[in-house]
């Protein structure tokens, strides 16, 4: 896509801007070479090697056994599944809330800071109140049994993957949402003014306008969640241990549990099969992103 | 508006938390130094709470090992006169030759110049008449931390026999004297007093700190006589002298027992059920001195004079005298000289007695000595430091004298001078010439990773840093609540290719000890044994040593193990119908005897063992293989293990829960009286065998039995457990000087539970070295070893039993099961864990047997297949 | 007139409902930080008894529920935590140190990359920036390692500098800010450049005013997440008294219930803090819009 320009002056602005460029981005990259790429180059080294006394290069063996591995295939199984489940839930959440506290009724910038404590609150905390809430005897439990409703096994039953997913959601929606009102503060009114003028319904101002102008934001936020959406993990240990339920046993659960058990390589492996798959995704809605960008200029 | 009003709670809580930090002023700027000795472990707390925080102006430590007295006081006199040394010198009388030595040194700073300054620093908090003991023409040079009071034990009725008054705290050496003659007519005694104190008598004549004494004169030819005749009365008992109950049967009047605290003053009471009713603390005066007891400072403080920051110093000193570390050393080193600290720890003494004894005791008893010992304390006192040397000459001519071989004139005479000559003509010590540094030799230091209660590391650390001058090893100790932190920081650096070059660990450290083995990180130990000639494995049982091999490597080494057994009355057994011949029992006899007992005790109000039993254990015994790790295979869902959670469901409601059982009473106790009927004890390593073995002849006499567990076929042999086991990282530089250390972690010296030279190997494991086994099992055959009380407690009572030597049955009961051992069956931490959930799941009826079962099999096959 | 009418009452029961939702959704999402609250204002004691049923081997009948209000009101809590545990303080401050460099570094760091990525064309900017986001992707297991080792060689390990440097580099920041930077219209640059500013004059007048509601929301995000690390601290810190209090909090289990909850509400107090401080700025650049 870049243009070979050969005029004098043009060139010289292009190499300017170049070097402006770098520059400005040295320190970044400086930071992000050593303490980012190099370790990655790493671990890629390690998903071909063997042994941790003598390391031994063994080629795509690696990969081989952890294919044949059910542990990963349920890992990846169940991974994708919670991903194409809770993405596109969280999106239409976390939207959702945007859209409603981006009009100007009374009192809802007060709401908006209340979507942001979930946040704020620490893990250990959270990991707390939810043992109380799902525990065969805990909060939710005892409310049924008001109703006459026997106990419900939370965590350690089919009904755990929805659980997860609503501990995801219940903590980043929050988070989404701020960034998506942001991304939709941007969006000149005057757009919406003229559209309104020219006749056209909420809905269709919302699928010409809001959404088109709101892709950068948006692609923001859902690379923002696939991260979290890892990041979930740390409460998912805690709250249901090291080999859960089949259903929430993800591929952070394999990885994490590779670590502690000194199998590098295979927690290599399967970090870089992961990375692969991420990074297409990615790399699909980066193109996206950049198509809807081009459109709108 | 809002902004302003986080900004300043931010503000706030950023200041807070400085000021808080800010323990230490701005002046104070070098760091300062201190010996201590390894298991000092008061003041290093001491230490530790003053460093917190702190960036500068710290203290560091040097440590002086535990036996190496002699090191201590030649490098802290050496250093000192060298006008090096620590800044601030912790002294303790007891293990010094001569104080004379430090004093003639000058190096000591005045104390008082520090006191002045500050403002809230009051004398008044600490025990006045103890405190002044370390100052000289005004100068404080000295300061005490605690302090011990001889005591006298005896009773009321003795008192009153021989018309002592009761109330009188402190006797003099007329009424000692007094005592004695009347004791021998009236009693015909062997003995008046266990133990003939003898230096504090001569107070009054000697003070070592003033470097005064005038024993040449009538006064102390006087007492040297009456001291004679009350060294006639005394014959020395070849008995146990902590046996209160010598008392009430007349066969003793007085008890000689220090006092090292406050609890000291309890402890021989309490080991002793009601041995004696009334009784009374008392103590003596020197000669000339009526009503003064004797205190004697049992480890002071001193600044160098030399030290560049001697108000950190300072600070430090109010740190060791602050209440909390007051009441920490009250426990260990003496009577604290912190008055709030002694009232805090006399009142918690007492407490604690009376917790302890179950209201069986006379509490009022308790109290009465509590008060007297406040009376001793708080009355007058004369406190002198101790010189050994000074105290040396004195006791060499008393002895000289009492024997007959001087007369009382030459005795008295020589003391005067040997003792002049002593304070005058010590020599000063050597200028030691700084050495000339050696050529720095290349040493190796190994390091090495082990857990707190492993006291065996240490030992063996010693030995091979005696023994090896080019290779040092360098040992961290990890506390269980460190645990989690030292897992993680293990991993990584193992993984980045570091890590310790030895680990002394037990197998659940990691948490898939078979996938960690795999990974290689540690080295293959076959070629260091092959190729080490003089190493004979046959020293050691071969089930457990040969444990660490996993596919033809030998990956560790274990030092210890374990062979789960219970203690049973044969009584029980036979109500039970169970006969345990050579074969030992199985799952299903067991299973029938639960049954039978449940069917004759309905009521349930009857337990079948003890608190201590619990499913991994039966199933760790059993002999089910549950796992294959080669071929990743799993088989909980097959019979057995089913039969065996149906059969834990059984047996569940039989074991009691801690508190119930010691509400219950003592374990012996409950044994004996069939409340429950079998006992799961800790490893039989020798010094519990024999422990163990009086404890239970004490209770059933003949009747007791050790069994094994049961396992699930019939006439299996007994899965071992391991305890400690030691590998060596495949990193390590130095693999052959490593393996010298495991070797000597393998010696019979260390093996043993006691090494050599007294010192504890303390771990809870038996020992694979069979050599140290046998042995030791026949030393404790013999009765001399076998002397003295042991104290049978559960936390909330206690009692004792007497120590009885080792019979050769209960011997070999042990040996017999010992014989049978079979290899152990590893079960990784991970799937012990998830067999626990499973079982929880099953127990609380969330589950069906099987459905657990099922979970368990899936998640074992997740981890296995990892 | 009806129409009048009929289009309030639509508007009327549109707001009911729009609250009734946020309503709900609020008592939802504040329901852990109540029971915190409340939590910690009840005596130790209480609390262990009324959580028991979490510690396992324990034996309860019934169901115990949640606890919300204490029998005794009481701050005792919060008293032992801060002066009977003289460590919370110093692990305060551990964690002060550790995020408040990491967050003004990244700002800077970010600010300037994120320009670059935006505005300026450089070689091979599209690939890098999505190498960018690929590596922030990849979970800190994987990375520990690696990352021990380059520490190491740098002999940075054990200070804390080896856990701030990492953070500071981040391409969070990079990210969000690019984001931002390019919904930013071109013209500006162009106009900016016809005036002929300087590639700096342009980033520091111009577009920097313009982020400031992005730069307010890296900056709070970037520091809770910071605030919450748990596993670099654990690692790349070699004593103890460097652990920052996340940590401390990551451990406390259930026997340290009767302090748990107190802990909890004074950690989570600065994150509140800075996030109500800067809230301002973020609802400004939120507001902000239109080309002026």
């Amino acid at each position: 896509m870049k243009k070979q320009h050969s005029h004098g002056p043009f060139l010289k602005l292009k190499t300017k801007e170049a070097l402006a460029g770098l520059g400005f981005a040295l320190p970044s990259l400086a930071g992000f070479g050593l303490f980012f790429v190099v370790p990655f180059f790493l671990s890629l080294y390690y998903c071909f090697t063997e042994g941790i006394g003598d390391m031994r290069f063994v080629g795509l063996k690696n990969f081989q056994s952890l294919f044949q591995s059910s542990s990963f295939r349920l890992a990846l199984k169940n991974t994708l599944r919670f991903t194409v489940l809770s993405l596109p839930l969280i999106f239409i959440v976390s939207l959702s809330f945007a859209l409603i506290l981006n009009t100007k009724m009374k009192g809802l910038p007060f709401f908006r800071s209340l979507f942001i404590l979930p946040l704020v609150i620490p893990v250990a905390s959270v990991i707390l109140v939810w043992q109380i809430v799902f525990h065969d005897k805990g909060f939710l439990n005892t409310v049924l049994s008001f109703w006459g409703i026997p106990a419900i096994d939370w965590l350690n039953s089919e009904n755990a993957l929805a659980i997860l997913i609503m501990l995801y959601i219940w903590k980043n929606c929050g988070y989404n949402m701020i960034l998506l009102l942001a991304g939709l503060n941007n969006i000149p009114k005057e757009y919406y003014e003229s559209a309104r003028i020219d006749g056209a319904g909420s809905l269709l101002c919302f699928w010409k306008i809001t959404l088109p102008y709101l892709a950068p934001s948006g692609f923001f936020v859902l690379v923002i969640s696939i991260i979290n959406a890892f990041k979930v993990f740390r409460e998912s240990y805690q709250l249901a241990g090291n080999y859960p339920h089949q259903s929430i046993y993800m591929l952070q659960n394999f990885m994490n549990n590779n670590f502690h058990n000194l199998s590098l390589q295979r927690l290599s492996t399967a970090a870089l099969l992961m990375l692969i798959i991420i990074g297409l995704l990615v790399s699909f809605l980066f193109r996206i992103e950049a198509r809807m960008r081009r459109n709108l200029s | 508006m809002k902004r302003f009003i986080t900004l300043l709670l931010m503000l706030g809580i950023l200041l807070s938390c400085t000021s808080c930090l800010s323990i230490d002023t701005a002046r104070s700027n070098s760091d300062i130094s201190i010996y201590l000795f390894e298991q000092d472990t008061a003041t290093r707390q001491s230490v530790e709470k003053f460093n917190l925080g702190r960036q500068k102006g710290k203290i560091n430590i040097q440590t002086v090992a535990a036996e190496r007295i002699e090191d201590y006081q030649n490098a802290l006199l050496s250093d000192l006169s060298n006008g090096k040394g620590p800044d601030i010198i912790m002294l303790y009388p007891s293990y010094i030759d001569s104080l004379a030595q430090y004093l003639n040194l000058d190096v000591f700073y005045d104390l008082n110049a520090l006191i002045k300054d500050d403002k809230a620093f009051k004398l008044d908090d600490y025990a006045d008449r103890v405190i002044d003991c370390g100052v000289k023409d005004g100068k404080r040079y000295l300061f005490p931390l605690a302090y011990t009071v001889e005591a006298l034990f005896s009773t009321e009725e003795i008192l009153k026999t021989h018309n002592l008054s009761i109330d009188k705290r402190v006797l003099s050496l007329e009424d000692m004297l007094a005592l004695s003659k009347s004791f021998k007519e009236a009693q015909n005694g062997d003995m008046f007093i266990n133990a003939l104190p003898s230096m504090g008598y001569i107070n009054h004549f000697v003070d070592p700190l003033t470097q005064t004494a005038s024993f040449d004169n009538e006064e102390f030819k006087m007492f040297m006589e009456q001291y004679q005749a009350l060294h006639q009365s005394v014959t020395v008992v070849a008995e146990n002298s902590w046996d209160l109950s010598l008392l009430p049967q007349g066969r003793v009047a007085l008890l000689n027992l220090p006092i090292y605290g406050v609890h000291s003053t309890l402890l021989p009471y309490q080991l002793y059920d009601k041995a004696v009713s009334d009784p009374v603390l008392l103590s003596y005066s020197p000669w000339g001195q009526e009503g003064n007891a004797i205190a004697t400072p049992s480890v002071l403080v001193a600044v160098n004079k030399n030290c560049a920051n001697k108000e950190a110093a300072f600070e430090f000193i109010k740190t060791l005298l602050s209440t909390d570390a007051q009441m920490e050393r009250g426990q260990i080193d003496g009577i604290p000289v912190n008055w709030e600290a002694y009232e805090e720890i006399k009142e918690d003494s007492s407490n604690r007695i009376s917790a302890s004894t179950g209201g069986i005791r006379d509490e009022e008893a308790l109290r009465r000595l509590t008060t007297q010992l406040d009376e001793i304390i708080k009355g007058d006192l004369i406190c002198r430091i101790q010189d050994p040397g000074v105290g040396n000459i004195i006791s060499k001519e008393l002895m000289n004298y009492l024997a007959g071989s001087k007369t009382k004139e030459a005795a008295s005479k020589d003391m005067q001078d040997r003792v002049n000559s002593y304070f005058k003509g010590i020599p000063s010590p050597e200028q030691t010439p700084t050495p000339t540094p050696a050529a720095p030799r290349n040493v190796t230091n190994l390091t090495l990773h082990y857990m707190e209660d492993q006291l065996f590391v240490k030992n063996a650390i010693r030995y091979f840093n005696d023994s090896h001058t080019d290779v040092q090893i360098k040992g961290t100790m990890h506390s269980s609540k460190d645990i989690e932190n030292f897992k993680t920081m293990l991993t990584t650096s193992v993984m980045a290719g570091e890590g310790p070059d030895l680990l002394v660990y037990r197998p659940n450290l990691f948490n898939s000890l078979t996938k960690t083995m795999a990974t290689g990180a540690f080295a293959d130990l076959n070629p260091l044994i092959e190729g080490d000639p003089s190493f004979d494995t046959s020293a050691f049982y071969p089930e457990v040593f040969n444990a660490g091999v996993f596919n033809d490597k030998r990956y560790f080494i274990p030092l210890y193990y374990e062979i789960s057994t219970l203690v049973t009355s044969k009584t029980s057994l036979s109500s039970l119908a169970l006969t345990l011949d050579e074969a030992g029992w199985t799952m299903n006899e067991l299973k029938d005897a639960i049954h039978n007992y449940k069917a004759s005790n309905p009521s349930g109000s009857q337990y079948f063992f003890d608190h201590y039993m619990n499913f991994l254990s039966l199933l760790r015994s059993s002999g089910l293989q549950l796992v294959d790790y080669q071929n990743k295979t799993t088989s909980f869902q097959s019979k057995g293990f089913i039969e065996l959670m149906v059969l834990y469901k059984e047996i569940a409601p039989l074991v009691p829960s801690l508190d119930t059982e010691l509400s219950l009473g003592l374990t012996p106790v409950l044994l004996r009286d069939n409340v429950v009927r079998m006992i799961y004890l800790d490893p039989q390593k020798p010094s519990y065998l024999a422990r163990n073995n009086a404890i239970a002849t004490s209770y059933l006499g003949d009747d007791f039995v050790i069994v094994p567990f049961p396992t699930y076929e019939a006439g299996a042999k007994y899965p071992v457990r391991l305890f400690d086991v030691v590998s060596i990282n495949a990193q390590c530089q130095d693999q052959q000087a490593a393996f010298d250390f495991i070797k000597i972690l393998l010696s019979e010296e260390i093996q043993k539970t006691k090494t050599s030279h007294g010192f504890y190997n303390d771990t809870s494991g038996m020992p694979v070295n069979r050599y140290a086994y046998l042995n030791e099992i026949e030393e404790l055959k013999a009765p001399s070893n076998n002397v003295g009380l042991i104290a049978v407690s559960n936390g909330v009572e206690t009692t004792s039993v007497k120590s009885i030597p080792l019979t050769d049955e209960v011997a070999d009961m042990a040996m017999g099961i010992i014989n049978h051992m079979a290899p152990p069956i590893h079960l990784d931490q991970e799937i012990e864990n998830i067999i626990s959930e499973g079982l929880q799941a099953y127990l609380s009826g969330k589950r069906t047997a099987e459905q657990a079962a099922k979970e368990i099999d899936e998640k074992v096959s997740l981890f296995l297949n990892e | 007139m009806s129409i009048i009418i009929k289009r309030s009452l639509s508007q009327g029961i549109r707001k009911l409902f729009v609250y009734t939702v946020l309503v709900l959704a609020a008592i939802l999402l504040l329901f852990p930080i109540i029971t915190m609250l409340c939590n910690a204002m009840m005596e130790s004691r209480e609390v262990i008894e009324a959580y028991a049923f979490l510690g396992s081997g324990v034996k309860i009948e019934g169901n115990i529920g949640l606890k919300l209000i204490p029998d005794k009101v009481t701050l005792i809590q919060y008293y032992n935590v801060l002066f009977r545990k003289p460590t919370f303080l110093m692990m305060f401050w551990n964690s002060v140190i550790i995020t408040v460099p990491i967050v003004v570094g990244q700002i800077v760091v970010s600010v300037l990359g994120a320009y670059a990525f935006a505005k300026l064309k450089f070689p091979l900017r599209e690939p890098l920036f999505f190498t960018y986001i690929i590596v922030m992707l990849m979970p800190f297991q994987v990375t520990l390692v690696p990352n021990f080792i380059m520490l190491r060689q740098l002999k940075l390990l054990g200070s804390y500098a080896a856990v701030i440097l990492p953070g500071i580099f981040s391409t969070f920041g990079v990210f969000l800010l690019r984001q931002f930077m390019v919904q930013i219209p071109d013209e500006y640059c162009e106009a900016a450049k016809m005036d002929g500013a300087g590639y700096f004059f342009t980033f520091f007048k111009i577009i920097l005013p313009q982020c400031k509601g992005a730069v307010a929301s890296l900056a709070i995000l970037v520091f809770i997440d910071n605030w919450n690390i748990v596993e670099q601290p654990l690692i790349f810190l070699d004593n103890a008294s460097k652990y920052p209090l996340s940590v401390f909090l990551s451990q406390i289990n259930l026997s340290e219930l009767g302090v748990a909850f107190a802990c909890g509400v004074l950690f989570m107090l600065p994150a509140l803090l800075v996030f109500l401080y800067g809230e301002n700025y973020l609802v400004e650049g939120i507001q902000h819009s239109g080309l002026k």
